[in-house]
C-alpha cells in the first residue's frame, strides 16, 4: 500500500459574527479533519489578524456587522479569500486547497549525531517514488551501493555483499524477512511506517553481525486526536488502517493486509500442464502499533507484526529437468513478533530506551519426499542508555541479545549451486534429522560515543566498538568502530567510517548434524570515506549531493568442502564509488544515483573471481513533477551491468538419477545482457471535505524490455536460452483515507 | 563457492524462473541426436571387504542403452573406466580427473549393430554387455578403496559406498560430440547380506493389457512393474539402528523423434508422437498423443522405458512400432 502524495489539507472554517461582537473561527486540515495549529488569520477591510491555537481555534474580538473578507495565507496551502456578511449565528464553511509538495527531501539526515554511514527514507517519500509499488522499502533500490537483486528474489544486497549478509530489523529487532513472496511488497504496514534506515560500510556500534548492512523499519508513533483510517486496493493486495485515541493519553494504530497475487498468478497457470497451482501464492501480514506515555518522561510503545506466506502447487514433470522436483510442493512462511518497549528520559541530557522482541518464526516447505520444517521461538532483547555527559562527549552504550530456539524436522539433499548453477538435487546425498529445542545465544555489547572536541570545531567523531559472541559457534568477536565528520563549511561536510563487523554463519552451516561446528565467524573490515553537499533553500527548493569511496575486504567466508562440509577457507573484496544527487525546484524534482563497483570472492579452488553480486555501473535517474489539480508524474529509469552466470564445460549424465551434472570451470565467467528499465507513474488526488481519494498508476518497465535475468540450460547443458525478468507490470491503485 | 542446505524455501523464486521460461529447449524424453539412455549393471550392489581388499565377485557386466537414431550407422567409440565416488552427493565434480583410483576399463569403436536392437535403420536399444573386472584392479588402488572404507562409520558402510562407472560416447570421427555419463556401483560392508537387485522387468501396458504397438489416438498408457520388483530394504541409520524401506521405482520415457536439424523446437518435435510426461512412477498413467504430422517412413518409432530404484539398480523395456522394427 502507499500513500501517493502528500495528503491535501482542507481547511474548514466556522465563524459566528454579530456587529460589534466577536468573531469566532476554527481552522481544520481538510479532509484529515486535523486542527490547523499557528496560522495567521486576517480579516479585511478591518485589518484585523489572528493566529489560530493548537485546536485551530481563533477570535477577533470586535468585528463590525458587514461584509468581510477572510484570508489565509499559510504555507504549503494555497490561499484562502472569501467574502461574506457577518451573520450571527450562520456557520460559514471554506476550504483551503493544500500546494503539491512531494520531493525527495530525506535521503539524509543533516546532524552531527547521526550515524556517518546511515541513509534515512521518509515513508511518504520512498513509497511514491515510480517502481516502488507503493512500498516504501522497495525505494531503497534506488539508494547508490544498493545491489539489483535479479528476477523476482526479495533479497536487498547491499554493496557486493551476499543477500545473507544483510540483515532486517524493525525497530532495532531482528525479523528473518523484509518482503512478502517475489519481493512485491513488505512484510510490515507501510501506514504505520515512520521512515526506514539504511546502513552499509562503516555502520556504527549500535548495530551488527550483518557484513553487508542493516535495513532498519522504523515504526510511526500513532498520535491520532480522533478515528481516522484509509483502505487501499490495487492490482496485487489490499489492505486497510485505523488509528484511534485510547484511553485519555493512548493512541493506537491497527493495520491490515491480505494479497491476491496468487489469482493473477493462477490465470497465467490454468493452461499450462506441467504446473497446476493448487493453492495460489498469497501473503497476509497484521501490524499494529499502541502509545501511551506513562509520565512526563517515561514513553510506552507497543509494536505487533504478523507476517504469513504460503503457496502450493503440483509440477506434474519434473522442473528443471530434475525427477526430485515433481509432485506436490507446499512452501509457508510465517512469523510474529511482540514488541514492547519503554524510552525514559532521565533528564535533558540523559535517557534510556529498553525493548523486548517475543515471536515466532515457521518454515514449513515440501516437495515429493522432500521436506523441511523448522519452528523457532526467538526472543530479542535491546537496551541502550544515551547521556550527553558535556559539551564535547555524548554516550551510548547497551546491548543486544538474540535467543533462536529451534525444532527442526527435515529430509533434504545438500544442494550445491557454485557459480549460481544448481546440481539436481537428485544426485545429492539427503540428510534426515529430527531435533528439538537447539538454542543459539547471539549476544552484543556496544560502547558508541559522540565526540566533538569543542563547540565550534568542525570536527565529530564517532569512536566506539563492539563485542559480539555467537554460541553455536562459541566465537567472540571483537569489532573496533571509527566514523568522523569534518565540517568543510557550513553546505559541505566530509564523512568516513570503518570497523570490523563480524557474523555468525548460517545455521545449517555451524549444525552439528548439518554442517561444521567449529567454523568461525565469518568477519569484513569496512571502510568509507565521502563528502555531502548540502544546499537545501526549504523543503521544496535547493540541491543535496553525495560522493564517496566504500572497500570491504572478507575474511573467514563460508565455503562448502569436501572434507569438513564446510570451512572457513573464502575470501573476496567489494569495493565502489557512490554518487547521489537530487535537486528540487518546485514543482519538479529529480533524483540521481550511480555506483561503479567491483566485488569479488576467491577459494582454494577457485581464484579470485568475481561475484555473483557484481554490478559495474549501476545508474538509477528519478524525475517528478508536481500537477495542478493535484496530479503528479514521476518516472524512473535504471540502468545496471548485466549479472554474471557461469557457463559450465560440460556435463555428465547421472544414470542412476537421471539427470546431467554440470561440470564447472571458472565461476561466473559469463556476462549477460546488461539491465535497463524505465518506470512511470501518474498520481491523482482528490479532496473532499472530510476524506480524500488517491489514485495511482504505476508501470513497471514501461517500454516491455526484455531484460536477462539469468541463463537456463538443457537437459545436458548443451543448449541454453536465456531467463527474461518482468515484462510491462502495471499496478493500479486507489486510496481512500478520512 | 558455497552450498545451501536450506534454499529449499527458496525455490518458490526459482520455480518462477522455470515458469517463465519458453518451450524452445530439446526435451530430454526426445530422442533426437546421439544419447546413452540407460547403463545397467547386473549386480547393481556388491561387497567389498576392506580387510581383504577384495570384491564379492569378480566382476560385474553392464549394458549400455543407446540411440544414434540419425548417425546412419556412423563408427561410434566409448571408454569404460571407473573410480571411488569423489562425493558427488555432496557436490563433487563427477568426474575421475586427478582421482588416484582411476581405473581404465575398455575402449572399443561400435561398428556396425553389434545386437539385435542397435541396428539399421534404427540405431536405438541395448548393446552387447561389457565385462567390468574387478579382480584385476591394481592393489594399490584396492589399497585405497580400502583406506577410505575405513574411514566410514559403520552406517556408512553398511548402506554402501559408490564405485563410479563412466561411459564416454562419441563419433570416432567427432569426439567434441562425447557424451559423459556415469553409474554407481554400491560397495557395501559384507554385514549387509541382501544386497540390491536390478528390479525384475517392465512392460508398457494400456488398460492392464501389453501394448504392442503405439496407440493411433490420444491415450493413456502406463508402465507396469511387477510387484517382486520393489525390494524391501535396510537402512542403517547412524545411531546403528536399522529402518526398514520399500524400493520406490520411477520410469524414465523415451520416444523417438526428428532430427535436431530438423526441429529445434521442443514444441515441433512430435514427428512420433508425445507423452505428457517424462516420468512415471507405478500406478500414474501418462497419456499418448499421436503425431500430428505423418510418420516417418525411412524408420521405425521406439519407445524406451528405464525403471530406477534410485539404489542403482534398473531395468529397461522397449517397445518397437512398425514396419522397419527387426
Amino acid at each position: 500500500m502507499k500513500r501517493s502524495c502528500i495528503l491535501s489539507l482542507a481547511t474548514f472554517l466556522t465563524i459566528s459574527a454579530h456587529a460589534d461582537l466577536p468573531l469566532e473561527g476554527q481552522l481544520f486540515i481538510k479532509g484529515t479533519r486535523d486542527p490547523l495549529p499557528e496560522v495567521n488569520v486576517f480579516l479585511l477591510p478591518e485589518k484585523l489578524k489572528s493566529t489560530t491555537d493548537q485546536t485551530g481555534k481563533f477570535k477577533f474580538e470586535s468585528v463590525k456587522e458587514g461584509e468581510v473578507t477572510v484570508v489565509v495565507n499559510a504555507p504549503g496551502y494555497s490561499r484562502l479569500e472569501v467574502n461574506f456578511k457577518t451573520l450571527y449565528g450562520v456557520p460559514q464553511k471554506f476550504f483551503l486547497e493544500p500546494e503539491p509538495t512531494l520531493n525527495f527531501e530525506t535521503t539524509i539526515q543533516s546532524s552531527e549525531n547521526r550515524d556517518p554511514a546511515k541513509k534515512n527514507l521518509n515513508q511518504k517519500i520512498a513509497a511514491s517514488q515510480p517502481g516502488a509499488g507503493s512500498d516504501p522499502i522497495r525505494a531503497v533500490q534506488n539508494l547508490p551501493g544498493v545491489n539489483r537483486a535479479q528476477g523476482f528474489t526479495s533479497q536487498v544486497i547491499i554493496q557486493g555483499s551476499a543477500p545473507e549478509d544483510t540483515r532486517y530489523t524493525i525497530d532495532g529487532h531482528e525479523i528473518p524477512l523484509i518482503f512478502h513472496f517475489g519481493g512485491l511488497s513488505s512484510v510490515f504496514n507501510p501506514e504505520l511506517t515512520e521512515s526506514f534506515d539504511y546502513l552499509s560500510a562503516g555502520y556504527q556500534s549500535n548495530y551488527g553481525r550483518a557484513m553487508g548492512g542493516i535495513l532498519n523499519l522504523n515504526t510511526r508513533t500513532p498520535t491520532p486526536s480522533r478515528l481516522k483510517g484509509s483502505a487501499f486496493l490495487d492490482t496485487f493486495n489490499a489492505g486497510a488502517e485505523v488509528e484511534t485515541p485510547v484511553g485519555d493519553r493512548g493512541h493506537l494504530a491497527l493495520g491490515a493486509r491480505v494479497s491476491y497475487v496468487g489469482q493473477v498468478l493462477k490465470s497465467i497457470f490454468k493452461d499450462n500442464e506441467d504446473f497446476a497451482l493448487t493453492v495460489a501464492p498469497s501473503y497476509q501480514d497484521v501490524s499494529l502499533v499502541y502509545a501511551r506515555p506513562l509520565s512526563p518522561t517515561i514513553d510506552f510503545k507497543w509494536v505487533t507484526i504478523g507476517s504469513k506466506d504460503s503457496l502450493e502447487f503440483v509440477a506434474n514433470n519434473a522442473l528443471a529437468n530434475d525427477p526430485s522436483l515433481r509432485g506436490a510442493f507446499s512452501n509457508r512462511i510465517g512469523f510474529f513478533r511482540l514488541i514492547p518497549e519503554i524510552e525514559w528520559r532521565h533528564s535533558e541530557k540523559s535517557r534510556s530506551r529498553f525493548s523486548l522482541a517475543l515471536g515466532r518464526d515457521f518454515i514449513n516447505s515440501e516437495i515429493g519426499s522432500i521436506y523441511f520444517n523448522l519452528k523457532t521461538i526467538s526472543a530479542t532483547f535491546r537496551a541502550e542508555h544515551q547521556t550527553q555527559v558535556n559539551d564535547q562527549l555524548k554516550l551510548a552504550f547497551g546491548a543486544d541479545h538474540r535467543l533462536a530456539l529451534a525444532d527442526v524436522s527435515f529430509k533434504i539433499p545438500v544442494i550445491t549451486s557454485d557459480g549460481g548453477i544448481l546440481n539436481p538435487i537428485s544426485s545429492a546425498d539427503t540428510k534426515v534429522a529430527n531435533l528439538n529445542q537447539i538454542p543459539a545465544h547471539l549476544l552484543g555489547f556496544y560502547l558508541n560515543p559522540t565526540y566533538k572536541p569543542s563547540l565550534d570545531s568542525r570536527w565529530t567523531l564517532y569512536p566506539g566498538f563492539r563485542i559480539d559472541y555467537f554460541s553455536p559457534i562459541k566465537d567472540l568477536n571483537f569489532g573496533p568502530r571509527l566514523g568522523a565528520r569534518y565540517a568543510l563549511d557550513p553546505s559541505t561536510t566530509l564523512v568516513s567510517a570503518g570497523g570490523l563487523y563480524a557474523q555468525s554463519p548460517r545455521e545449517q552451516e555451524s549444525s552439528p548434524e548439518f554442517g561444521n561446528p567449529k567454523l568461525k565467524a565469518p568477519s569484513c573490515w569496512h571502510f568509507k570515506l565521502g563528502a555531502e553537499k548540502d544546499l537545501s533553500e526549504s523543503l521544496s527548493r535547493g540541491s543535496e549531493a553525495y560522493t564517496g569511496l566504500y572497500g570491504k575486504w572478507y575474511q573467514n567466508l563460508v565455503i562448502s568442502d569436501l572434507l569438513t562440509t564446510f570451512s572457513n577457507l573464502g575470501t573476496g573484496q567489494s569495493m565502489g564509488w557512490e554518487n547521489s544527487f537530487k535537486y528540487n525546484l518546485d514543482p519538479w524534482n529529480f533524483w540521481a544515483s550511480y555506483t561503479l563497483s567491483r566485488s569479488t570472492r576467491a577459494d582454494p579452488s577457485h581464484p579470485s573471481y568475481l561475484y555473483q553480486y557484481d554490478q559495474t555501473h549501476f545508474l538509477t535517474l528519478i524525475a517528478g513533477v508536481n500537477l495542478k489539480r493535484n496530479w503528479r508524474i514521476s518516472s524512473r529509469f535504471r540502468y545496471v551491468t548485466g549479472p554474471l552466470d557461469t557457463i559450465p564445460l560440460g556435463a555428465a549424465g547421472d544414470l542412476d538419477h537421471d539427470v546431467f551434472i554440470p561440470i564447472r570451470g571458472s565461476l561466473f565467467n559469463a556476462r549477460l545482457n546488461a539491465f535497463s528499465m524505465l518506470d512511470l507513474r501518474i498520481d491523482k488526488k482528490w479532496l473532499y471535505e472530510t476524506w480524500t481519494l488517491s489514485l495511482y498508476l504505476d508501470i513497471q518497465n514501461v517500454l516491455n524490455r526484455q531484460n536477462t535475468e539469468g541463463l537456463q540450460y538443457s537437459y545436458d547443458y548443451t543448449t541454453s536460452e536465456t531467463v527474461k525478468g518482468i515484462p510491462i507490470l502495471p499496478t493500479f491503485g486507489l486510496k481512500g483515507e478520512f | 563457492m558455497r552450498t545451501r542446505h536450506l534454499m529449499i524455501f527458496l525455490i518458490p523464486f526459482l520455480l518462477m524462473f522455470i515458469g517463465c521460461s519458453s518451450d524452445t529447449m530439446p526435451s530430454y524424453s526426445i530422442i533426437q541426436g546421439l544419447r546413452v539412455l540407460g547403463l545397467q549393471i547386473d549386480t547393481p550392489e556388491i561387497g567389498f571387504n576392506s580387510t581383504t581388499s577384495s570384491f564379492s565377485v569378480a566382476s560385474v557386466n553392464m549394458t549400455p542403452i543407446i540411440s544414434d537414431l540419425y548417425g546412419g550407422g556412423r563408427s561410434l567409440t566409448y571408454r569404460l573406466y571407473h573410480c571411488m565416488d569423489p562425493g558427488i552427493g555432496i557436490g563433487a565434480t563427477p568426474t575421475c580427473s586427478n582421482n588416484p583410483t582411476l581405473t581404465q576399463v575398455t575402449t572399443g569403436t561400435l561398428i556396425t549393430a553389434p545386437n539385435l536392437e542397435f541396428q539399421a535403420p534404427n540405431y536405438t536399444g541395448a548393446l552387447a554387455p561389457i565385462s567390468i573386472p574387478l579382480n584385476s584392479i591394481s592393489p594399490t588402488v584396492l589399497a585405497l578403496y580400502s583406506s577410505k572404507f575405513s574411514t566410514l562409520t559403520p552406517a556408512q558402510v553398511f548402506n554402501g559406498y559408490s564405485m563410479l562407472i563412466f561411459y564416454e560416447l562419441f563419433p570416432t570421427l567427432d569426439e567434441s560430440k562425447k557424451i559423459t555419463t556415469f553409474k554407481r556401483l554400491v560397495l557395501s560392508g559384507n554385514s549387509k547380506t541382501v544386497k540390491n537387485l536390478n528390479p525384475t522387468s517392465l512392460d508398457f501396458q494400456q488398460n492392464q493389457v501389453h501394448l504392442s504397438a503405439l496407440p493411433l489416438t490420444e491415450s493413456s498408457i502406463n508402465a507396469f512393474v511387477p510387484a517382486a520388483s520393489f525390494e524391501t530394504y535396510f537402512v542403517m541409520k547412524s545411531d546403528g539402528s536399522l529402518s526398514t524401506e520399500t524400493e520406490t521405482l520411477e520410469t524414465a520415457w523415451f520416444l523417438t523423434g526428428p532430427s535436431d536439424v530438423e526441429c529445434s523446437n521442443k514444441k515441433e518435435c512430435t514427428s512420433d508422437g508425445l507423452f505428457a510426461l517424462s516420468r512415471s512412477i507405478p500406478g500414474e498413467l501418462n497419456v499418448f498423443y499421436p503425431p500430428k504430422v505423418p510418420l516417418p517412413v525411412s524408420r521405425a518409432r521406439i519407445l524406451i522405458g528405464v525403471a530406477k530404484d534410485n539404489r542403482g539398480g534398473n531395468t529397461m523395456t522397449r517397445l518397437c512400432d512398425g514396419a522397419l522394427c527387426p
